[in-house]
């Protein structure tokens, strides 16, 4: 069974003034332990299928199921704490929590002991390859490149399968581009994640397991 | 917890900004604060004032003019002269019903009433007084003559019988040797008397005759020497008036205070009169005097503090108002009779006197006990009671400083105090004597702080009236006037600070609350990201805030509540309220000593500075939410998307 099915799924923004269908009768599956990237130009409908599977927002027409059940019947705040993960472009860090802190915050949410959450994330940071000296240091002393790793320690803090990433390595030279890369297909591969990657880098594409186009709010594998 | 934990660590980690936060915050809790704590103390203060202060006026008619009247004088062998005042008509208290007049207690022309209760009597010393002043100084004796004689000058009487004097007293025997002596001192054309016929005399006693201490023998019983009470006043005719004031003429009128007695005399209708009038002094030795209103505070010796309730309370506004048979008596009569609260007395009504105060009549001091005068109606007979119920003794009341020569305002010796609408039967029948407006009669209540605009109004419409010029009214306030400028005042610095407070707090609110909360759109997004519901975004963003607030706001209230004493000091001292005004109070020193006048500077209680308190904490929680449901509207990832700057 796919984690993810986007089935049929449209979206139209609806502000006073007009309305703006930004994604049309979208079709597509997600399955675990795999990588995928959705690529498109700017304002083709990316983020707007980023914000859906992440429980964001509710789509105008179709659904979204999550293994099998429709995202509509879900707690979609209790479906973003337990099961699916947001990575930015922009980090998004709790600028006033240390590097630590940003990580045992989502733990935090699931009542989790504090010793038990720090010790969780010490590991995660470890795993996302950054040692000790960040444990104590804010977003602001840090490089890109440690933020968006501490920002996918963030993800995993909360023991979901499910990341999704927007433009991980958007704010990143090639160096860290690539190892920000590495550590998603790893968490792909090795550890069984899903991971949906939405990017306009093709170096990143050529990586992923999958491609999926959208155009004008429509997809193409 | 972890969302709070978290909202508290991400304010302190930004210290010079909660710093600034909390500290502006309090100061800001302390000025509202103490504006509100000031301005209740302020109000609970006018309350007081309000409950405390009573402004009433005495009014009084000026006489139309004075005359001077002559009497003989037998020791000087000269005519004397005297001036008295004269009124052409007596003005109702109605000319002071005009429009705009706001009474609280309307003038009314009050009587005293004389109650008569044969079982009334007064302690011995005072009875010994009563004997004295009374029963010696105005008998009423049958004499006849040694030998013919003209009592142009002293003369000797032999006294024969006593219609009212000390026989009635002791019920003693007359004896052989009793004389009188006698002068019809103020007739410059008395009648022979003559030896063998027998006289009948209402007598009024003369200390200075030097005559008298001349042939003073020591068998006058009566050590004195006596004229006949016809001459001045004549206290043997009537003095019966109309409700109106019109005197009504007496039906048997006598010119002279003495005639002769021949067989049969106390069976005619003149003879009747004298027996009557023995009747009536017999009476007047067990009256009570009481004192009717309409409030306690109308009564001048209540209003200066002069008497107070010792024991029980005082008559209530609705006993007055209902007229319920209550009343207030003094220390000493309670002690006299054995009076304790809520025994009842009898109060049997049988006269009304309108000319004059109950504490001239029967002075304060006991020194003079009962009205000897205008006992007889117009029909010559000693007054009928007209209302006889029983009154409960609710207070009773001392006063302190007992004066004799009263000017009518103190309380009447033994007096007894009742509710003016109590008395449900007419006294119309029994007015024995009827005068002036004045000023311990006529008293009326107006509400405090109005005497400017009263008086002005009065001016207006008496300008052209029956009463132009003719009435004196003495506004008394105790201050009030004075105090009130400058409680209005500390009201006014009170409601500015409370403003200021106010007006500040609101703006440190808005900015910080839009500092920590509107400008954390993007914290808020992510946590929702992270799966924080609505809720636990709104504790997240309010926790550290409210805590800020709540420390401040208790900090700044305490602070506020603390100053408050001091500043009602401060600011007591700068309007300089504390003092009485003499404007419109003769009494306004003795006002002073009394505790009750004492106006607070303490400060009020703590509740209100919790309640500040708490009204900041949540004027805050509102300003909060308010910031919170933008920051939720606000879309997560088109937030999230976009790069810090």
């Amino acid at each position: 069974m796919d984690m993810l099915e986007v089935r049929d799924v449209g979206y139209v923004y609806q502000s006073k003034y007009q309305s703006i269908e930004a994604l049309k009768g979208v079709n597509c599956q997600f399955a675990a332990g795999q990588f995928y990237a959705v690529t498109g130009p700017s304002g083709s409908g990316k983020s707007t299928l980023l914000s859906l599977l992440a429980g964001l927002d509710l789509p105008t027409s179709g659904e979204i199921l999550v293994e099998g059940r429709s995202m509509t019947a879900m707690d979609r705040d209790k479906y973003r704490r337990e099961t699916a993960s947001v990575v930015y472009q922009s980090f998004n860090l709790f600028p006033l929590l240390t590097a630590l802190e940003n990580v045992m915050y989502p733990m935090e949410l699931l009542h989790l002991k504090k010793p038990a959450a720090e010790e969780t994330a010490k590991r995660l940071i470890g795993e996302v390859g950054l040692g000790e000296k960040i444990y104590r240091q804010f977003p602001v002393m840090m490089s890109g490149g440690e933020q968006q790793r501490v920002s996918i320690a963030r993800a995993l803090a909360a023991g979901g399968k499910v990341i999704l990433a927007d433009e991980p390595t958007g704010n990143l030279d090639s160096a860290n581009e690539e190892n920000v890369v590495k550590i998603l297909k790893n968490l792909a591969h090795e550890k069984g994640y899903l991971v949906i990657v939405i990017t306009h880098n093709p170096n990143v594409c050529l990586e992923a397991d999958t491609v999926y186009r959208i155009r004008d709010g429509e997809l193409r594998t | 917890m972890g969302e709070f934990g978290n909202s508290i660590r991400q304010i302190l980690r930004t210290p010079l900004k909660s710093c600034l936060f909390l500290a502006l915050i309090s100061l800001s809790s302390a000025l509202l604060t103490l504006g509100v704590v000031l301005y209740q103390i302020d109000e609970q203060n006018m309350q007081r004032l309000e409950n405390v202060f009573v402004t009433i006026g005495l009014v009084s008619q000026k006489p139309d003019r004075f005359e001077t009247e002559k009497l003989w004088d037998a020791e000087a062998q000269e005519y004397s002269s005297y001036s008295t005042v004269a009124y052409d008509s007596f003005l109702s208290p109605d000319v002071l019903l005009f429009e705009g007049a706001d009474y609280i207690n309307p003038p009314t022309h009050r009587p005293y009433y004389g109650a008569y209760d044969p079982s009334f009597t007064y302690p011995e010393n005072s009875y010994i007084r009563l004997i004295a002043q009374t029963r010696l100084q105005f008998p009423i004796v049958e004499v006849t003559p040694l030998e013919d004689c003209v009592p142009d000058h002293t003369v000797r009487l032999k006294l024969v019988s006593e219609l009212y004097g000390l026989n009635g007293a002791e019920g003693r025997d007359i004896q052989e040797w009793e004389t009188v002596l006698f002068c019809d001192h103020y007739n410059d054309n008395p009648q022979t008397l003559y030896a063998g016929k027998t006289y009948v005399m209402a007598l009024s006693w003369k200390q200075s005759h030097q005559e008298w201490l001349d042939t003073h023998t020591g068998t006058d019983l009566y050590a004195g020497e006596y004229y006949p009470r016809s001459v001045g006043s004549n206290f043997v005719t009537s003095t019966q008036y109309s409700p109106d004031g019109e005197l009504i003429p007496d039906s048997m009128p006598m010119a002279c205070a003495y005639e002769e007695v021949t067989e049969g005399f106390y069976d005619t209708p003149r003879g009747i009169r004298w027996l009557e009038l023995a009747k009536a002094m017999d009476m007047a030795e067990h009256t009570i005097p009481v004192i009717p209103t309409d409030s306690t505070q109308l009564l001048m010796s209540f209003y200066n503090g002069n008497s107070t309730i010792v024991e029980g309370r005082d008559i209530s506004p609705e006993e007055y108002a209902e007229g319920q048979a209550v009343c207030l008596i003094s220390k000493e009569f309670a002690k006299m009779h054995g009076y304790v609260i809520g025994d009842t007395m009898p109060l049997p009504l049988y006269y009304a006197d309108y000319w004059d105060s109950a504490s001239r009549d029967f002075s304060p001091d006991g020194l003079q006990v009962g009205n000897p005068n205008h006992l007889l109606n117009a029909e010559g007979k000693a007054y009928e009671i007209f209302q006889d119920i029983d009154y409960t003794v609710v207070g009773i009341y001392n006063e302190i400083n007992k004066v004799s020569n009263s000017r009518g305002y103190d309380m009447a010796g033994y007096g007894v105090v009742i509710p003016a609408l109590s008395v449900k039967n007419s006294d119309a029948n029994n007015i024995l004597d009827y005068g002036p407006m004045k000023g311990f009669n006529t008293v009326f209540q107006i509400p405090n702080g109005s005497v400017e605009k009263y008086l002005k109004l009065w001016e207006k419409a008496s300008a052209n009236g029956p009463a132009a010029g003719k009435l004196t009214i003495t506004i008394h306030d105790k201050g009030y006037t004075q105090i009130k400028e400058g409680l209005v005042q500390i009201k006014q610095v009170a409601f500015a600070l409370f403003i200021a407070g106010l007006l500040v707090t609101i703006l440190i609110l808005l900015f910080f609350c839009s500092l920590f909360i509107g400008k954390q759109k993007k914290r808020t997004a992510i946590e929702r990201s992270l799966g924080m519901g609505k809720r636990s975004c709104t504790v997240s963003l309010l926790s550290g805030v409210l805590t800020i607030v709540c420390l401040g706001s208790a900090l700044g209230s305490a602070a506020g509540y603390a100053l408050s004493g001091l500043s009602m000091k401060l600011l007591a001292n700068f309007s300089q309220w504390a003092s009485f005004s003499t404007e419109f109070s003769n009494w306004a020193n003795s006002v002073t000593a009394t505790a009750d006048m004492q106006l607070t500077t303490d400060t009020a209680g703590p509740l209100v500075a919790i309640l500040c308190g708490l009204f900041i904490a949540l004027l805050a929680l509102a300003i909060s939410l308010i910031q919170i449901r933008g920051n939720l509207r606000a879309e997560p990832l088109k937030l999230l998307s976009t790069r810090d700057s």
